[in-house]
């Protein structure tokens, strides 16, 4: 091994586990000790990478509160090097990590803001697409339909919560009273998306959401109205999908209409 | 048709200077682009544009068709012995292609070994070997880049009892064998000369002048026995003494700002420009 490689091997087990030998290496002086001057960047390395949990996840914050926050992000830095040159990615394993470690694995509220606020970090600065329209829809040849695929924006992701953190989250985004963790009664599914360029999250209901997951699969629409007769009777599922359907549109979640064989929009 | 009565001129290594800029950050982002202040160019950290759209992108678009841009990276790590990041680089082109930035900027250290990033500045010991190890990389980000590569000397808190040379000697050696050029931020200066108990006018001596392209200035934080490079306060007058210095040594260079903690509203840091201006003039007046 190099001196070069020798040396930043030394200095990266230092500031990554305290591993001593790079003291050796380091010129003393009378203004300040080799471990005075390479504190500098072992401390460096972890006020760094809890600032980038802080400003990632607020809503996390909230419910741990500000010193226990600090404590558990310590502790993720501990065991999660940063693998990516991009700080922006420190946060992807955080919600697995809250929910395999004790105490906060004891909470699952903590891994299920973790989660959402992670999903809302990646439809934050996802790839921009251009949104279908109800026109493109009104295009459609009324053969094409049962035969049409959905194309979502790249920002479109689905989470499932058991506690109301997603409430939290908007209430905290909203400046407005910010209830209490609390079990909910049901599991709640939930989109993730950016409109334009601010984030945004509602619950789906049932329906809805095993709709979306199929279509998300890349069911075409007249499977999407098969899967929603388990909730509807035939009179009424065709008129539901057109609602669904316009709903997604309005919302930006959908990129292109695609009916094979026949001109994409 | 060939001239053969001129004298052959060579042209000058660097950029034409753009004046007075500020680092680019999201707090004044609307300030900016409403009010029109007086900032001649920006520059933006790279790292935060490589994503794959939103906000960012959106307001990049924007400023990019109002000012010269200047990309400063903070990840290349031309220094590591890991082996270079090509998909940081691929990125790196993908965003200048892009921008296209008047120069692009990273630093002379190294951020992580052993594909773990350390996401700071690391030193580097001031060696032949680390030197050779150097201007291979340089050349081949400049492949890729096709353009060259500006360097910044960073601050400092350790040195190596392994280093045969000065930072500014190794600095200079890495410009002349690599061909690239300089970004010389002067209160880094200030804080290494603190740290290390070096002249700071001897590392502004010790560099080659037709190499510079650009200053940083910023404000740091004393730290007990160290200063530490925080940029989290205005530019203390013995910085801008410096400045005042390297001005004069090295004539009109693109000067910058950088904020990146306790950011104050826009017209605070666009009064600290003009005074760097007016530290600027009087020294340019007279050299001209």
């Amino acid at each position: 091994m190099s001196e070069l490689a020798l040396l930043q091997r030394n200095f990266s087990s230092y500031v990554l586990q305290g591993d001593d030998a790079i003291h050796a290496a380091v010129v003393e002086d009378q203004a300040a000790s080799a471990e005075r001057r390479l504190g500098v960047y072992y401390q460096a390395y972890r006020l760094r990478l809890v600032e980038v949990l802080r400003n990632d996840f607020p809503g996390l914050r909230h419910l741990c509160g500000a010193d226990a926050f600090e404590e558990m992000a310590c502790a993720y830095v501990e065991v999660s090097p940063s693998p990516h040159f991009n700080l922006r990615w420190y946060g992807a394993r955080l919600a697995g990590f809250l929910g395999d470690t004790a105490p906060w694995s004891r909470t699952p509220a903590l891994a299920e803001m973790a989660a959402l606020e992670w999903e809302m970090t990646l439809a934050f600065d996802a790839i921009d697409e251009p949104a279908a329209v109800i026109e493109d829809v009104a295009a459609l040849a009324p053969e094409h339909w049962p035969l049409m695929q959905l194309a979502f924006s790249g920002s479109l992701r689905r989470v499932d919560q058991h506690w109301n953190v997603a409430a939290i989250r908007l209430a905290l985004d909203l400046e407005r009273d910010i209830p209490e963790a609390a079990q909910l009664d049901a599991l709640h599914r939930h989109a993730v998306w950016r409109i334009q360029l601010g984030v945004r999250h509602r619950a789906l209901q049932a329906d809805e959401s095993a709709a979306l997951d199929a279509a998300l699969q890349g069911a075409r629409f007249g499977e999407i109205c098969e899967r929603l007769c388990e909730w509807h009777d035939e009179t009424a599922v065709a008129m539901r999908a057109a609602e669904l359907l316009k709903r997604w549109i309005q919302d930006q979640w959908i990129s292109a209409l695609i009916v094979l064989g026949a001109a994409a929009t | 048709m060939p001239s053969s009565n001129k004298t052959a001129v060579s042209s000058p290594l660097t950029h034409p200077s753009l004046g007075f800029g500020l680092g680019l950050r999201v707090d004044h982002y609307d300030a900016i682009l409403a009010d029109d202040p007086a900032i001649d160019w920006l520059e933006i950290v790279s790292e935060n544009y490589m994503i794959p759209g939103g906000r960012p992108l959106h307001y990049l678009a924007r400023f990019r068709e109002r000012y010269p841009l200047v990309m400063h990276g903070v990840s290349m790590s031309i220094g590591s012995v890991d082996p270079l990041d090509l998909d940081y680089l691929k990125q790196l082109k993908k965003l200048a292609d892009f921008v296209q930035p008047a120069w692009i900027s990273d630093h002379l250290c190294w951020t992580g070994a052993g594909q773990r990033k350390l996401h700071d500045l690391m030193p580097l010991p001031y060696t032949i070997e680390a030197i050779e190890h150097i201007v291979a990389r340089v050349r081949q980000v400049q492949d890729v880049i096709e353009r060259r590569l500006v360097l910044e000397n960073v601050s400092s808190y350790v040195s190596y009892r392994q280093s045969q040379m000065s930072e500014w000697e190794f600095l200079s050696e890495i410009a002349r064998r690599a061909d690239c050029l300089l970004l010389l931020d002067v209160n880094n200066v200030y804080v290494s000369a603190h740290n290390h108990g070096f002249d700071a006018r001897d590392f502004i001596d010790g560099l080659p002048a037709d190499r510079i392209q650009q200053f940083h200035l910023a404000g740091h934080m004393h730290q007990g026995d160290l200063i530490i490079d925080t940029h989290d306060a205005p530019v203390i007058g013995p910085v801008w003494d410096l400045y005042a210095y390297a001005m004069r040594r090295f004539g009109p260079v693109s000067t910058m700002i950088e904020r990146d903690d306790h950011i104050p509203p826009l017209a605070e840091l666009v009064d600290e420009l003009d005074y760097a201006r007016g530290i600027a003039a009087p020294i340019l007046s007279a050299a001209a």
